[in-house]
């Protein structure tokens, strides 16, 4: 079974290989129809993934985590569940101290829209939102015992948006005020998500001052990268709020909600629409967008590819798996009864869940002083600790005399 | 495709109604239940404590078990995990002593695990220091997969947990203390870690992955009193809390068992009485005066229940009623039954047969008066001085007397102390019933609040004012812990324990009555007996340092109502484990003995802080670096194992199955957490501007150096050739300085390219300021720059 799965993927690296031999080949080698074919992906996603970030710590930082959670806001709207979605915050701004309306975020003084809403599920936050935990989740490298929730589980028929707002600058983006994601690491995690086939097509959305610089770099196909603003421009702030005494959200993002909310999964419109109503008058930034794939179009994009959610079940076979498991086999029917064995609710209840709880006096009230359980687990290695480094101070003393000795001896 | 999607649906619909009337059959092996407690703390302060409880002994196939849960308990070798997610403080000095333990800020895990076995084996093998290592490693391993599974599980950034340098070993609890228990990693073959990470938020995103472990989320059944998350989020303490345990109904059943608690103290204002102006929130509208008066449960909350959750088992609410009650409350009562509401509130309140009108039964048959009573309560009331001189001379309520108990079977240790009023009575309504009748809504009204808070009681001794000590009441042991000194080199910590009077006399006389040792300590004002200390008088203190924290352990000081005591005399166990540096932290564990004479414990210690490396530093090193709470624990000899909570005035009812109550009851060793603390450590200027002049300078201060080095310099060879030239003469010797001159310069244009262009290299707006400058010299440099989006839209 291992010998056969290895085999299958050793296969598919030769062929990977060869494809890429091909690829390598001047142009009269390859027809130009599989070219497009390669170039434009044709068939219909089958999932939907999003990874919404925010980078940016403190308290007025607001508007940068109110900006993530007004994506969210949309992308759970129009369909997508919390099991795909990625979201990283950095600070806690909704039961922050300092806010006033507790366990809610708004982006405008009106508060008609509370971003943050009744349920949200946060899969990276406070200190752990880093560079390296993001570039994981793009690229699919976790340690081990990371749980799938953390996970990005997306493949090659996956729509992947990707989110960030905070501050940045030249070709950087800070994050939590101690690091920087550079433009070419991120041009390196999206070259390497699409050699991994972990996207079909990605739609990265910077939110930050001079974000274009951000995603210059990108040469990762079929991928769409929007920036709100260029080089040497900001990304402004808008609606302060009095009573938060704080900017809400920024311009770019505010537009992007404001055309979301008019917006449901039945929708139709495209990239372009989305586009034409970003005005320099409002933002006072120049948005820009570029598309690896120069055979697409914004006008060809539907918004809901990637802002939406996409339930497509498959299965392998005609039966599904409740078939298999009543009617296919008669052992199932057996191993059912004995998972079933029959316990009463009463047994249960006075057995688990009426258990005294933990805190009873012992016996007797008599303690002997125990001062020879003591541990001083410490002092045996601290020992050998310093027997090593006293090791290398002789060493590193002998190799000098020993030196020394022989300098002196070539100068006689 | 259609037809077939249809018919795998019919048959899978089909499959599912089979195994859902199979598992009717064989019915459930989850079982659910859910309580509610609801308690005043002051006159603007209601706690409300939400208690879901559920267990399964399914491995695969479960109706309302989470089967996450399942898994992680049965995956690991997990005793038991306790997760608590806390913000705010208990306020001790306000609220009183918390009916169920308080928390600290931030989370808390504490986990046991069964040692494995295999760890012997492998000691077995290759010598017990290997053998211990590779336990110690699958300890580690398991640890980190469980706070990676609860960190997905709770929305909460625990991976922080991982590692081990936040991990302590557990502490060395006050019942482990008899003889050969004492060693707090060996207890039973358990290994219990545990760990703080006090400076995390708690919020929406943690509720609600919590609540998708409940059967009914929070849209039907008790849990949808937390639906209003800014009542919730803004509460003044908010607790969310995890227990997963491994349990078994008998030998051969394993089970599993979830609790989860929310405990929040929510600002909710009586209405005043002839107001009614809040009373609009309930549809009785008509303004019974009574009912205006009081608060109801949901009002308070902002949240209603709708529905009843249909897997739960039980579903109960507790309402504690405030001391200074009775009178005020039942004469108000049966002024006006216009609404069942506030029928059901009279009769309930009078706990007799006050039930007037046709739905009295109904509501008599749904709120029952709980008290706590002994098995042999006849003997109860009037006994040895302690009860007698607690109870402020028999009040106006004849019930107190009731709350006294006595343990008739103490056969553990021969304390027969009377239970005080350490737990309130308590109203318990069933919310099926309250449902059912009124449908649409629990609709409970509260008593009225105290007139002041519970906590700030009347202090004195034999006080009138209530006289209530225990939970509900002014809290029997008040713990402070700051840092002393100042400077970013060293600091000093100091803990203070004081017990209230009320306390002292308890232990006192529990101790009297112990006889033995205890008697004898408490005679001779403690630690005279060098053999063995009562149990009574021990008071454990379990503190970790960070290892950035470097305690002196030298410098501990004990002092005993201000007087320095020897500690060795006073120890009673000590487990002390020094930190290492960046991989555990210190722990410092102790239990000492003070005779109940002793009103205050302090303990000072002092600290050194360790210099941290530039990518050690949180983002917000400047915040200060948190050192996690200390536990103190204590025995109450109030808490008496035989008491049992009992229907009726007299104690003969019937004890209902809760396991609220079980909690409420508690055990005898208390529990209570200080404050964490913050310590401020050497920081370095994170900012980017210092980092850019840093950097730039150090390139600027290299550059000049170099060049003036080479140009002031005068080399040996540079003197040699001089000499040589001035001896040799003038044509030879200027032709080498010449060749030196020319060689220096060389060198400086070298330094300056270098440097030129490692300048232009790092900088790019010098770059482009170079290159406008290369074009207005009329050269073509530079690369066209990316086409952008908005250029080709045409939109810029």
């Amino acid at each position: 079974m291992a010998r056969s799965r290895y085999a299958s993927r050793l296969g598919g690296h030769l062929l990977f290989c060869l494809v890429g031999l091909l690829a390598a080949q001047p142009q009269p080698l390859l027809a130009t129809g599989t070219h497009e074919i390669k170039g434009a992906p044709s068939s219909r996603h089958s999932n939907n993934w999003a990874v919404l970030v925010s980078t940016s710590r403190f308290w007025l930082n607001y508007r940068h985590i109110v900006n993530t959670m007004s994506i969210y806001h949309v992308v759970k709207r129009l369909g997508i569940p919390d099991s795909n979605i990625i979201l990283m915050i950095p600070d806690d701004m909704a039961c922050n101290p300092r806010n006033p309306l507790p366990a809610q975020l708004f982006n405008n003084e009106s508060r008609k829209l509370d971003v943050y809403g009744q349920n949200v599920e946060v899969d990276y936050r406070g200190y752990e939102v880093t560079v390296a935990n993001f570039l994981q989740v793009l690229t699919g490298r976790h340690a081990p015992e990371v749980p799938l929730s953390r996970r990005m589980l997306s493949d090659n028929s996956s729509n992947v948006l990707v989110y960030l707002s905070g501050h940045g600058g030249d070709e950087f983006m800070k994050f939590n005020d101690v690091e920087e994601l550079l433009a070419q690491d991120l041009a390196d995690a999206l070259a390497q998500m699409s050699e991994k086939g972990r996207y079909r097509e990605m739609l990265l959305i910077v939110e930050t001052c001079q974000a274009a610089t951000l995603v210059q770099r990108v040469t990762a196909p079929n991928s769409i990268l929007v920036a709100c603003s260029q080089k040497g421009q900001q990304s402004l702030s808008f609606k302060s709020d009095p009573e938060l005494g704080l900017s809400l959200i920024d311009r770019f993002t505010y537009q992007t909600l404001a055309f979301f909310e008019n917006m449901d999964i039945s929708s139709t419109a495209k990239l372009s629409d989305l586009f034409k109503t970003y005005s320099y008058d409002l933002m006072e930034s120049h948005f820009s967008y570029r598309m690896t794939n120069t055979s697409r179009k914004p006008e060809d994009v539907q918004l809901t590819d990637f802002f939406g959610a996409v339930a497509d079940v498959r299965t392998g076979s005609q039966r599904g798996p409740q078939d298999h498991m009543l009617h296919g086999d008669q052992d199932a029917r057996r191993f059912l009864m004995t998972a079933l064995r029959t316990d009463s609710p009463d047994s249960l209840d006075s057995s688990l869940l009426l258990r005294p709880p933990d805190g009873q006096l012992p016996g007797s009230l008599l303690v002997a002083r125990e001062m020879a359980g003591n541990s001083m687990s410490g002092v045996g290695r601290s020992w050998s600790l310093a027997l090593g480094r006293w090791t290398g101070l002789g060493a590193l003393a002998a190799i000098v005399c020993i030196s020394i000795a022989l300098i002196g001896g070539g100068s006689s | 495709m259609c037809t077939r999607s249809r018919c795998c649906v019919s048959k899978a619909a089909a499959g599912l109604a089979v195994a859902v009337l199979m598992a009717g059959m064989a019915v459930a092996q989850d079982v659910f239940s859910e309580e509610a407690l609801a308690a005043w703390l002051g006159p603007s302060h209601l706690m409300v404590h939400l208690r879901f409880d559920q267990a399964t002994t399914a491995s695969r196939l479960h109706l309302s078990f989470p089967h996450a849960m399942q898994h992680l308990a049965t995956a690991l070798p997990l005793k038991s995990a306790e997760l608590h997610l806390t913000a705010g403080r208990w306020r001790y000095g306000e609220w009183g002593w918390p009916l169920v333990p308080a928390k600290p800020v931030g989370a808390v895990l504490d986990a046991s695990f069964v040692a494995s076995a295999s760890s012997p084996e492998a000691g077995g093998t290759s010598g017990g220091g290997s053998g211990s290592d590779s336990g110690d490693a699958g300890l580690e391993a398991h640890w980190s997969a469980l706070v990676a599974a609860l960190s997905g599980l709770s929305c909460a950034s625990l991976s922080l947990l991982r590692e081990p340098r936040s991990v302590g070993e557990g502490h060395t609890r006050l019942q482990d203390l008899e003889a050969g228990r004492a060693n707090a990693s060996g207890v039973a073959g358990v290994r219990r870690l545990r760990a703080l990470l006090p400076h995390e938020a708690l919020c929406t995103e943690n509720l609600t992955p919590w609540l998708r472990l409940l059967p009914c989320g929070d849209q039907a059944g008790l849990a949808s009193l937390l639906r209003h998350r800014p009542t919730v989020f803004g509460a003044e303490y908010v607790s969310l809390g995890l227990l997963l345990e491994r349990g078994a109904v008998s030998e051969d059943r394993p089970g599993v068992r979830l609790v989860q608690t929310a405990t929040f103290v929510v600002r909710a204002t009586a209405p005043a009485a002839g107001s009614g102006g809040q009373a609009k929130g309930a549809e009785s509208g008509t303004g019974s005066a009574a009912a205006a008066a009081r608060v109801m449960l949901e009002q308070a909350l902002r949240a209603e229940v709708e529905h009843a959750c249909p897997p739960a088992a039980r579903s109960l609410v507790f309402v504690a009623e405030p001391r200074e009650e009775p009178a005020a409350v039942v004469a108000a009562a049966p002024a006006a039954p216009l609404t069942p509401a506030a029928a059901a509130a009279g009769s309930c309140s009078a706990s007799a047969g006050q039930a007037d009108g046709g739905e009295g039964g109904v509501a008599a048959g749904s709120c029952t008066s709980l008290r706590e009573a002994a098995p042999a309560a006849g003997e109860a009331v009037e006994q040895e001085g302690p009860g007698v001189r607690e109870q402020p001379g028999a009040g106006p309520q004849g019930q107190q007397l009731a709350l006294w108990a006595v343990s008739a079977g103490s056969t553990h240790h021969g304390l027969t102390a009377a239970r005080s009023p350490a737990v309130p009575r308590l109203q318990v309504y069933d919310t099926l019933d309250l449902l059912d009748a009124r449908g649409w809504g629990l609709h409970l009204p509260l008593p009225s609040p105290p007139a002041r808070p519970v906590g700030a009681g009347g202090g004195g001794l034999g006080s009138a004012s209530g006289g209530a000590s225990g939970a509900l009441g002014p809290a029997p042991v008040a713990v402070e812990r700051y840092v002393t000194g100042a400077g970013m080199l060293r600091g000093g910590m100091v803990l203070a324990v004081r017990r209230s009077p009320q306390l002292r006399e308890r232990l006192r006389v529990a101790a009297a009555e112990a006889g033995g040792a205890c008697a004898g300590a408490a005679v001779g004002g403690g630690g005279a007996a060098a053999d063995g200390v009562c149990l009574l008088e021990v008071v454990c203190v379990y503190q970790v340092f960070p290892w950035y924290i470097r305690p002196w352990l030298h410098t501990l000081s004990v002092l005993y109502d201000g007087q320095p005591v020897p500690l060795q005399r006073h120890l009673v166990s000590r487990h002390v484990r020094p930190a290492t540096a960046r991989a555990s932290p210190g722990v410092v564990d102790l239990c000492l003995a003070a005779s109940p004479d002793v009103s205050e414990l302090r303990l000072r210690l002092d600290f050194s802080k360790a210099f941290l490396t530039a990518f050690e530093y949180p983002p917000d090193a400047h915040r200060g670096f948190d050192v996690p709470a200390a536990l103190v624990s204590y025995v109450e000899p109030l808490a008496l194992p035989a008491a049992q909570w009992r229907e009726g005035d007299s104690g003969e009812g019937q004890a209902p199955a809760s396991p609220l109550l079980l909690a409420l009851q508690g055990g005898a060793v208390q529990q209570v957490y200080t404050p964490a603390l913050l310590v401020p450590l050497a920081a370095p200027d994170f900012s980017m501007p210092y980092n850019v002049i840093c950097l730039s300078s150090t390139v600027l201060a290299v550059y000049f150096g170099a060049t003036l080095n080479l140009v002031m310099r005068r080399g040996a060879g540079d003197t040699a050739g001089a000499d040589g030239a001035a001896a040799a003469g003038g044509a030879a010797g200027k032709a080498a300085a010449r060749r030196r001159r020319l060689r220096k310069a060389v060198q400086a244009v070298v330094l300056l390219v270098a440097f030129g262009a490692l300048a232009l290299y790092l900088d790019s707006e010098l770059r482009e300021q170079a290159e406008e400058w290369l074009r207005g010299l009329g050269l073509e440099v530079g690369s066209p720059k990316p086409l952008l989006g908005c250029q080709a839209q045409g939109t810029c």
